[in-house]
């Protein structure tokens, strides 16, 4: 995740900030790089739209700021009364 | 053989049974054969398990004929979603790489279903993998489009598409889906049937498709909340196959008929289509002769964000060898084939704020439900889409406001209750959503509503 997520987040409203860019070719180089001549450039495309989103929807979440406390661990039986 | 068998519940099929006025082989008969001629019409059929059927059928006869009674499934015919595995059948989770594939074991919900004399007469269509590779149109599935079944050239919903179709046009007493986001209300509200969708770790998911470990859930498929309810309680509690049903809070009986307290998702109603608003309008008057119902908001938590990334990355991991390998270029829909490989590079830090916005909402949502029986919203805000074309011009027009982001990301239960017909004769419902572990009372309020209105017993014209 990008260090500045609040940039990304400040201009609000587009995946493509700089950061935003910057993260997606990071990502996509990744994927290429793992999976090399594997899609064709429509593929690469699609794929590159969904890492858009994937970077944009870690910047949303970036957002919260959530008490020191709260672990990734819920479990519903613990929301039980019995 | 009566077409009266072909939409009555589970109740009356028991009481025939019972009576001797029915054997289950007849039954049986009766359903595959409705299976074979029907479910064509709406690609709802992967493989019909006739010689397995036929089998057990003749076992619940012995057994009957023996004083032996397994209880109110025992001799009656269904079908499980082709993700559950079963023995000598292949189990193709709805998608062309995994068309051969066999399992030397049954799943543990059908392994309940056989253990309560239940018939499984068929392995039903879904949407390849379960959507999790995000498909963005109806012909997604190894057998097509599935197509709904008060108008096939309308999408049967999904990914338990042919769970829907088949229960709603009378080829199955009841079926077996499963949801992860979507895929037992959406098909339930897309055929007018009803579907309930349980607590995660009510239902084991032994030997189920895994898309979400955390998300997945498994659930009944009905005309009614009764029939939903006798499945529940045949296919729910503890097995070894799946830690998280260890520890289960009891499935108890809510006996309750009136004076529920309902909170209304505020914009849910008005955000919908046309047809679902009126549909949706009359549900809450008959809602409100059995209880109170008022305008609730959730806390404001981005719930849509937190579930999709908590989806694809376990979607990813579960499918890792099978990206690896390249066989998601073998899917049915375009958009399938390139689906998930964005979510192997989604840092360990977003999936863990996911998970902690989890943890954090399922302590505000617990504030909200004490004030509450159920929540209610819309199940979708539109009627079922064309069976062919994009998604996304469809559903935009309409996007919507609801409970599912949330109720599948904290995995609240929730049952889809059918609402009625709109103008162009398609069907719609409201979901009825309840605290962790009171299926019972999602049940008692869907059924309390079902004795007061119609919706959940019509026919669709092309089969009755």
């Amino acid at each position: 995740m990008t260090a500045d997520s609040s940039q990304m987040a400040g201009n609000g409203h587009s995946a493509e900030s700089k950061d935003a860019k910057r993260e997606i070719k990071r990502r996509m180089k990744s994927i290429q790089r793992r999976f090399p001549d594997r899609f064709s450039d429509k593929q690469v495309d699609e794929i590159r739209s969904r890492v858009a989103r994937s970077v944009m929807l870690g910047a949303n979440l970036a957002r919260l700021d959530l008490p020191n406390g709260i672990g990734p661990d819920f479990d519903p039986r613990g929301m039980s009364d019995e | 053989m009566s077409d009266d068998l072909s939409y009555a519940s589970l109740v009356e099929l028991g009481l025939l049974l019972g009576a001797g006025e029915i054997t289950s082989v007849a039954l049986t008969e009766h359903f595959i054969n409705r299976l074979e001629t029907h479910g064509p019409t709406m690609n709802a059929v992967v493989t019909v398990t006739r010689e397995r059927a036929l089998r057990e059928a003749r076992q619940a006869d012995e057994e009957r004929a023996e004083g032996i009674d397994r209880g109110p499934l025992h001799g009656i015919p269904y079908g499980a979603k082709d993700l559950l595995a079963t023995i000598d059948y292949p189990t193709t989770w709805g998608s062309e790489p995994f068309r051969y594939q066999q399992f030397d074991r049954d799943a543990d919900v059908v392994t309940r279903l056989r253990e309560a004399g239940a018939v499984l007469i068929g392995k039903l269509a879904m949407v390849e993998l379960a959507g999790g590779l995000g498909y963005e149109q109806p012909n997604a599935a190894l057998t097509g489009p599935g197509r709904s079944a008060w108008d096939p050239d309308r999408w049967a919903g999904g990914s338990s598409s042919g769970s829907g179709s088949a229960v709603a046009a009378g080829l199955v007493p009841f079926a077996i889906g499963t949801e992860t986001w979507g895929s037992i209300h959406c098909p339930s509200s897309f055929n007018g049937i009803t579907g309930l969708r349980p607590t995660p770790g009510r239902v084991s998911r032994g030997g189920a498709m895994a898309l979400s470990w955390t998300m997945d859930k498994i659930g009944p498929m009905a005309r009614s909340a009764a029939d939903c309810a006798l499945v529940l309680r045949e296919i729910a509690g503890a097995m070894p196959g799946d830690s998280t049903t260890l520890g289960q809070p009891n499935l108890t009986h809510d006996a309750r008929r009136g004076g529920f307290r309902i909170g209304l998702l505020k914009g849910s109603i008005a955000a919908s289509a046309p047809g679902v608003v009126a549909n949706s309008t009359a549900a809450i008057d008959a809602l409100r002769e059995i209880g109170t119902v008022e305008e609730i908001e959730l806390p404001d938590l981005p719930w849509d964000d937190a579930a999709s990334i908590i989806i694809m990355c376990e979607a990813a991991s579960a499918f890792e060898s099978f990206l690896e390998r390249g066989d998601g270029l073998k899917l049915t829909a375009p958009e399938d084939r390139t689906g998930l490989y964005h979510a192997l590079t989604v840092p360990a830090i977003d999936y863990l704020k996911a998970m902690r916005l989890r943890s954090y909402g399922a302590a505000e949502m617990a504030k909200v439900l004490a004030g509450f029986d159920a929540l209610i919203a819309p199940a979708y805000p539109v009627a079922p889409p064309p069976a062919v074309g994009n998604f996304e011009a469809y559903f935009d027009k309409h996007p919507g406001v609801g409970l599912s982001a949330m109720g599948n990301l904290l995995g609240l239960p929730s049952i889809a209750v059918p609402t009625g017909l709109d103008d162009d004769g398609l069907p719609s419902s409201l979901e009825i959503l309840t605290a962790w572990w009171s299926e019972p009372t999602a049940v008692a309020i869907a059924a309390a509503y079902q004795a007061r209105t119609p919706w959940h017993t019509a026919i669709p014209p092309l089969f009755a």
